[in-house]
């Protein structure tokens, strides 16, 4: 009996193992996911021109077969929120427009789009030959149907708040669709990229069907999701050139090494110590994936009050330290909440705000009244392995300044309940996601956003951001954002360390892949080298 | 008792698992007096070296001393597991030591219990109580505390049925003992060769289940090292590093089957 419960115990103790470990690999590859562009990207580009017409000749269908770390959590790109989810399934579903890999807004289903002066009016010209996977033609009456159904206008709840400020969407003709929104707002023509769908198709969830250049074949829980090109995609250009593409749901960072090498995958989402070792057999692709690695702190307890202490806290931290020991070197170091992959908006003369200086954090300490320093608890979810090193790296390098800091590891439920909607913390280390917009990436500091959990308040800067919202004038506009930058950088809301890469492996033949500021997969980029 | 000794001595078992238990015994206390490196300096320029003789078992994934955080992470391994032993004892025996004795009532309701709590998975209830309570170390003895109850009340309370009729005990109540004397200075002795192995085979699976706890994140906090912590962090490396993640491996089982065989050989004598 005694030793049945032992090897009980055993027993459950390695399913346990087992279990934890697929959760560790999964954070390690959302952790390195995203970018620069690297020199690899752009040559991979200029030949994908060049070999593109050659290889949709070509008779032997084409498969390229990758992983992504979680299962779909769904297929009606409606009801989706993770971001893994719509990186693969943005090859299927297209919007009125459409980003490219610089993150500017450029035309999808519409080939073009007009604002009228008071910015309350957009008027998009439809593409005409364009069809659904069904066979169905794509009209304006599938563009009122989505925008009813997305604003929630359709007396259904809104698929997002963020489509509140639609008045109402009509059609002149079939290929003229019109909004009109109820306050201008600079950031909407962002939001006009959101899928549109066709209008009384019921099995979305299913057996989804989009416009885009590669159509859903089939989805296997826990397995795959399979996808086929269309082959009569209606812009040459954005022609798929691989015939199928199997994606894989595998979790185990050390499973995904293995079936690269053993040729059963063609292209994975790898950490970098596993790209190291995939090593010289495989062409690694990385770039930063805007996204913002932040030392958050609480805006409101007590010593972090006080905006010196914040600003030694930014002295004392040696980001570089962090980006060696944690990301291998493969990150891009920042300054402010704000990725340089977002080229346009990015403010880049915030470098020299702070430099590692630990005699001036010393003092800066002294002046607010803390030279002997407090006690810091930072809470990291403890599924991010990068995070929980972060905060440990943090913790040496904090020690110099007599900030006594200890760290609580908390599940991500814990940490999104606490941490992220009550603000019920003192400092944490978490990844900001990607947003095209940069009034999304902003708005986490401004003091009336629900989900400001520095607490950051500070009436200069919401007026600020608010401006900028629904400034029209695309200078004006930047200026303002850059100046925003300029704002949560002095006042040191948080440590803004790095933007992760995101490692990518690929075979040697398999050329094109093209990263973009959010996460997505593209297809189409694809190509086989002969 | 000294002939026991020299018989465990010459079981195999005990032996290999007794040499095994102090090697780490060993480190853990040299920890005390001696440490090669600060357990928490990070030298990240150095990360995940390889054994040499700067640093004697490698570098972890931030530059840290492999060997100096297996000298202090011993520590939390052997508190847990002695702990958790201690209390698992005291309370297990007491509960069964009067579900043996008294029987009837008593024993339904204790024996009851005891099957409830087996019945229930103890990573399950560490986790919830670590989710209630607070994630300390505290708790996280008290719940390997709890859940080690039930092997320690069995034992204790089949001892107690087989020795409660026998003569020695009726001719102790016939001279007028209470039972609390009876219980305690009369029947336990006899049963105290169990409760060691028990004892042995507990601080095992305490030590695991440690492991296991920090493994999943939970138990210890980082920095502070402990076996189960060293190996989560090590399994993203296993490629790359592999004998960052053999040590703590290596340390845990040592510990974990030392313990086991310990209590085998100790089985092993006192059944002869």
């Amino acid at each position: 009996m005694k030793k049945l419960c032992v090897i009980l115990t055993m027993a459950m103790m390695l399913t346990g193992l087992a279990a934890c470990s697929n959760a560790g690999a999964e954070s390690a590859a959302t952790d390195t996911v995203a970018a620069t562009q690297s020199v690899e990207k752009e040559s991979a580009a200029e030949s994908t021109a060049t070999e593109s017409t050659a290889e949709t000749e070509s008779t032997e269908p084409t498969v390229v077969r990758m992983n992504i770390s979680s299962e779909p959590d769904s297929l009606d790109p409606w009801q989706s929120a993770a971001s893994d989810t719509s990186a693969i399934f943005d090859n299927v579903f297209e919007g009125l427009m459409s980003y490219n890999s610089e993150g500017e807004i450029v035309p999808g289903l519409a080939e073009s789009c007009d604002i009228s002066e008071d910015g309350l009016t957009y008027t998009f010209k439809l593409r005409e030959n364009v069809t659904f996977h069904n066979g169905q033609p794509f009209t304006s009456k599938d563009a009122v149907y989505s925008y009813n159904h997305l604003a929630g206008l359709d007396g259904e709840e809104a698929v997002s708040s963020k489509f509140a400020g639609v008045e109402s969407v009509e059609a002149p003709d079939d290929y003229t669709f019109v909004i009109h929104m109820k306050e201008a707002s600079a950031s909407f023509l962002a939001l006009t990229i959101a899928d549109v769908l066709p209008e009384g198709y019921e099995d979305q969830a299913t057996s989804p069907i989009g416009t885009g250049p590669y159509k859903f074949v089939e989805y296997v829980p826990g397995q795959r999701v399979v996808f086929e090109k269309k082959n009569d995609y209606y812009n040459e250009e954005k022609m798929g050139q691989i015939d199928r593409v199997e994606v894989y749901i595998m979790t185990d960072a050390s499973a995904i090494v293995s079936a690269m090498m053993s040729d059963q995958l063609d292209l994975a989402n790898v950490s970098v110590e596993n790209a190291q070792i995939l090593g010289d057999d495989f062409d690694i692709y990385n770039s930063p994936q805007n996204m913002v690695q932040i030392f958050a702190l609480n805006n409101t307890y007590e010593p972090l009050s006080n905006v010196k202490v914040r600003q030694a806290i930014n002295y004392a931290v040696n980001k570089q330290e962090i980006i060696q020991g944690v990301f291998d070197g493969y990150a891009t170091e920042l300054y402010s909440n704000f990725s340089p992959v977002m080229s346009v908006y990015y403010n880049d003369e915030l470098s020299d705000v702070y430099t590692t200086d630990i005699e001036k954090a010393k003092s800066l300490m002294e002046e607010a009244g803390y030279a002997d320093g407090f006690d810091l608890v930072i809470k990291v979810p403890g599924n991010y392995q990068a995070h929980v090193d972060t905060a440990q790296i943090l913790m040496a390098q904090l020690s110099q300044i007599n900030i006594n800091v200890s760290i609580e590891t908390i599940e991500w439920a814990t940490w999104l309940e606490d941490v992220y909607a009550n603000a019920n913390y003192q400092g944490t280390v978490i990844g900001f996601t990607g947003k095209l917009d940069p009034n999304d990436v902003l708005v986490r500091f401004k003091s009336t956003y629900a989900k400001n959990f520095t607490k950051y308040n500070n009436p200069e800067y919401d007026a600020l951001i608010d401006a900028a919202a629904v400034e029209m004038d695309d200078e004006k506009r930047i200026e303002m954002y850059k100046e925003c930058q300029k704002i949560i950088t002095e006042d040191a809301v948080g440590v803004y360390i790095c933007d992760p890469n995101l490692t990518m492996a690929a075979k040697k033949e398999l050329k094109g892949y093209t990263f973009y500021p959010v996460t997505f997969h593209d297809f189409t980029k694809l190509y086989y080298e002969k | 008792m000294k002939e026991n000794w020299k018989k465990l001595f010459k079981t195999p078992n005990f032996v290999v698992g007794f040499v095994m238990v102090f090697i780490i015994v060993f480190l853990m206390m040299v920890g005390f007096f001696y440490l090669p490196y600060d357990v928490n300096a990070m030298d990240v320029v150095n990360k995940l070296a390889k054994p040499d003789n700067v640093h004697l078992l490698g570098t972890d994934h931030l530059g840290r001393d492999i060997l100096s955080r297996i000298m202090q992470g011993a520590r939390i391994s052997i508190l847990i597991g002695i702990l958790v032993v201690i209390f698992g004892l005291i309370t297990g025996t007491l509960v069964g030591s009067v579900a043996g004795y008294f029987g009837g009532k008593a024993d339904e309701i204790i024996s009851k219990l005891i099957d409830t709590q087996m019945a229930f998975p103890g990573v399950l209830l560490a986790l919830m109580m670590i989710a209630v309570f607070g994630n300390n170390l505290g708790n996280i003895i008290l719940a390997l505390g709890i859940m080690s109850i039930p092997r320690f009340a069995r034992i204790t309370r089949s001892g107690f049925m087989k020795y409660r009729d026998a003569e020695f005990v009726r001719a102790s109540r016939v001279r007028g003992a209470g039972d609390f004397y009876i219980m305690f200075f009369h029947i336990l002795p006899n049963i105290v060769p169990d409760l060691i192995v028990t004892c042995s085979l507990g601080f095992a699976s305490a030590v695991m289940s440690e492991a296991g706890l920090s493994y999943l994140g939970l138990g210890i906090q980082p920095p502070t090292p402990s076996f189960g912590k060293m190996l989560s962090e090590a399994q993203n490396y296993i490629l790359q590093a592999p004998w960052y993640v053999m040590i703590p491996a290596i340390a845990i089982t040592f510990l974990v089957m030392g313990f086991n065989m310990m209590g085998d050989g100790i089985s092993k004598v006192m059944q002869h």
